[in-house]
């Protein structure tokens, strides 16, 4: 029995010796990728990214505004930190991170539209953007949050988080060796060069009646918190409702009572609260490629206008 | 506690441990624990099921032996049984058939009053009730003698390799091994882990990769084409066998490391030629449990041929009831009851059409020609057997012939990937590990792939070892997903 233990100990220890430095390679190479998984999480843990205003929110962050813009017309440091598919709770666990590696920004353009400020995360799309970061306690902490099915296994077995994700491994070394993907966002923008496609005619097909979005309790306390947050701390935050495709707006029955809401909430902590819901790109497909993300043209019409409405809250920074 | 599980590994390593670390006398009550903690981490309260059975069928088997008289001893038999498929009854299928009667008494204009009972199935029990009954059955027939040590009779039908899927043992093949002191064998642990490894790999590597197609598939057949169906049917065939099929494997391999020899449960049932030989070759332990307890004392091969062949699609059909309390499985179990007797009525024309179109000339024809016949039959059963429902079974069926209009189609478009509806690299990854597998079967097929892989340098077997856990690893599909046969 000894020389079978000996034997599997020994059997476990030699592709260990492999594993561990090729591990430590591709988590390496990745927190320097600017793959578009990685790329802001790398700014931000590498403190890069020490914004003076920050663009939050989801996908309808993200898409919309344009940090070059912001830069051009106000001569301060924007960085656009909106994370695809993630409500408030999400974006704030990652601002969490953002301020222990950065300077607090002095501005933040919040979006709001649709789930944000009203529902909890129920699972982050594109996990594999932690993955690097799994060492991390918080980031650690969110993914198991995220999915149930996350095991200790991923955290310490080496390469086991990333099963499934060869490209992800080749990523890592190539970039580990400094010859990654190249950059494909701007501060965390990236306009997207789309055209109207088919899933609004698809969620009407499958949803003709439209539904009524659950509003969460603890997800409207957790954006009352935020705001009081950046109250206490001066940091002087907006809401945005960014432009959706006017039609979209008939299948979200409760829509208007979400909009008093976030207005009401915004009133209450006197915070502006900008809405671009009947405005001129609402009702032109030309400007968006589905119901709620506007494509690059419409984005940067968009980001001009918000430049041009924020003027009164903004003082320039020299 | 699933075998595709990291607590199971934990587990494993820690029983395997204890097991050659304790003395002999204290390791039945060792794998007894070892066996209720691995039940009671699915849901602990089923214990009290499982224990209930154990109780009544240990007396039984005590009140059989010591009694005399046939008659007496033919009522502890019955009541031994009755008590084991009344705990099938209650929770496999009351519910299916208090729905049917809701469902009669509504097309008649009447209410069904009869409560539901808000109960889940607990997991295994068709497994290890048939397990129990065949010791109370083998020991009423004076093959095997009663356990008089309650602890062993309960590990007998507890053993936790086995306990929820399988394969389901006879007393005679398992309960004098528990009673055998087992000394450590380094060829027999590492031909248990060879095996558990095999069996990880068709699990996490093969079925679950496959799942991830036929769910998509199988839980929307209205927005998928008939090849997308055809694709789904042929890879959901592979899928349940890897996934069935590895866990006997586990299972197996898991006993043998201690020392165990369980029964083997798939010997290539793909490649049978007939669907008889496929049910010799498909779940062995559980078609010649049926063959062993229904099929001979209905009066086996020495009735009519006519009753004969009604006994042979009543034991099928029983066997898709075991299968699940639903209409797809009864369906399931009768079209392989009719496949068999069609196939029996109709053997010696076959062999004259074989004859006459020159197919018994050319061996290796005949021989595939036979084996896609049976696999064509076998995976349209299975559709029912997957389906949610037999409408949505109905429903994809009738899709299957547009295959190959659709297959026309691709072809002359020149969009036979995006045609199907799966992503193109996903479908190659599940012709790819398919491929392995049949590799494997073929090679089977001529020689014992284990004993031609024990000849092999050190270097090859370690090389394959690394080769499996590497693709279990960082090619597995790990979403924590059941065994199919878990809920049966």
């Amino acid at each position: 029995m000894r020389k079978f233990v000996l034997r599997i100990i020994l059997f476990c220890l030699v592709p260990l010796v492999l594993l561990i430095p090729l591990s430590m390679i591709v988590d390496k190479g990745l927190q320097k990728s600017r793959h578009f998984y990685f790329s802001e999480w790398n700014d931000l843990y590498a403190g890069r990214i020490q914004a003076d205003m920050l663009f939050m929110g989801s996908s309808r962050a993200w898409v919309h505004f344009s940090p070059q813009i912001f830069d051009s017309a106000y001569h301060l440091n924007s960085y656009n930190l909106g994370l695809d598919g993630t409500t408030v709770d999400m974006q704030l666990e990652r601002f969490h991170i953002y301020l222990r590696h950065n300077r607090k920004p002095r501005y933040i353009i919040q979006e709001v539209g649709l789930h944000t400020a009203i529902l909890r995360q129920k699972e982050l799309p594109q996990y594999a953007q932690l993955l690097p970061y799994l060492s991390d306690t918080a980031i650690w902490r969110i993914y198991k949050k995220q999915y149930e099915n996350a095991s200790l296994a991923e955290r310490y077995f080496p390469l086991f988080k990333y099963n499934n994700q060869l490209p992800l491994i080749k990523e890592g070394i190539l970039s580990f060796l400094g010859r990654g993907t190249a950059a494909t966002k701007y501060k965390g923008y990236r306009g997207q060069l789309l055209s109207w496609d088919s899933s609004f005619s698809n969620f009407v097909r499958d949803n003709p009646r439209g539904y009524a979005l659950s509003i969460d309790s603890t997800a409207i306390d957790i954006f009352k918190d935020y705001l009081k947050w950046c109250k206490e701390q001066d940091v002087k935050i907006i809401l945005v409702y960014a432009p959706s495709y006017y039609e979209a707006g008939r299948y979200i029955t409760n829509l208007s009572d979400i909009k008093n809401l976030i207005s009401d909430i915004a009133a209450e902590y006197d915070v502006p609260y900008l809405d671009y819901t009947e405005n001129y790109l609402d009702s032109n497909k030309r400007y968006f490629y589905n119901s709620q993300h506007l494509n690059k043209e419409g984005a940067e019409i968009f980001s001009r206008m918000v430049v041009r409405d924020i003027a009164p809250y903004i003082k320039e920074v020299k | 506690m699933l075998f595709n599980s990291q607590e199971f590994i934990i587990f494993f390593i820690v029983v395997t441990g204890l097991f050659f670390l304790l003395p002999h006398k204290y390791r039945w009550a060792m794998l007894l624990a070892a066996s209720c903690f691995f039940y009671m981490f699915f849901k602990p309260v089923y214990i009290l099921i499982l224990g209930f059975t154990i109780v009544i069928d240990y007396y039984a088997g005590i009140l059989l032996e010591n009694e005399p008289d046939k008659k007496r001893k033919k009522k502890f038999l019955v009541m031994s049984l009755i008590a084991n498929i009344g705990v099938l009854a209650v929770f496999k299928y009351y519910n299916f058939l208090n729905d049917n009667i809701t469902g009669i008494a509504a097309h008649l204009g009447y209410t069904n009053r009869i409560p539901y009972l808000n109960i889940l199935l607990p997991i295994g029990l068709s497994f290890h009730t048939f397990q129990a009954m065949s010791y109370t059955i083998e020991v009423y027939r004076g093959h095997q003698k009663a356990e008089r040590h309650l602890g062993i009779y309960s590990l007998y039908v507890m053993f936790y390799p086995q306990l929820v899927a399988g394969p389901i043992e006879r007393p005679q093949n398992v309960l004098h091994q528990f009673h055998e002191k087992m000394s450590f064998s380094y060829p027999r642990a590492v031909s248990g882990l060879q095996l558990m490894l095999w069996g990880m790999f068709k699990k996490v590597v093969i079925a679950d990769r496959l799942a991830v197609v036929t769910d998509m598939v199988f839980d929307d057949p209205y927005h998928h084409g008939g090849m997308a169906t055809l694709i789904a049917a042929i890879l959901f065939s592979f899928q349940i066998f890897c996934d069935f099929s590895g866990y006997s494997d586990i299972a197996i391999g898991a006993a043998r490391v201690m020392g165990f020899r369980l029964m083997k449960n798939f010997d290539r049932p793909y490649s049978s030629r007939t669907i008889g030989e496929f049910w010799r070759r498909w779940h062995i332990s559980l078609s010649t449990w049926f063959r062993d307890y229904l099929y001979i004392p209905l009066g086996g091969n020495r009735v009519k041929p006519a009753r004969r062949q009604f006994n042979l699609f009543f034991v099928f059909l029983v066997s898709g009831l075991w299968h699940g309390a639903d209409w797809k499985f009864i369906i399931w179990g009768a079209l392989h009851g009719v496949y068999l007797v069609i196939g029996n009525l109709t053997e010696h024309k076959r062999l004259q059409l074989r004859n006459a179109t020159g197919l018994t000339r050319i061996p290796v024809a005949d021989r595939l020609v036979q084996q896609l016949i049976t696999f064509i039959l076998v995976m349209v059963a299975w559709i029912f057997f997957r389906a949610p429902d037999t409408s949505h079974a109905m429903y994809m069926i009738k899709k299957l012939p547009l295959a190959f209009s659709e297959l026309g189609q691709m072809i002359s478009t020149h969009s036979f990937v995006s045609g199907i509806g799966v992503a193109p690299m996903r479908l190659l990854l599940c012709f790819t590990v398919i491929g392995v597998l049949e590799v494997v079967h073929m090679i089977e097929r001529k020689k014992s792939v284990v004993l031609l892989f024990d000849k092999q340098p050190l270097v090859v077997r370690w090389g394959v070892y690394y080769l499996l856990i590497f693709s279990i690893l960082y090619l597995g599909v790990f979403n924590n997903r059941e065994f199919i046969y878990f809920q049966f």
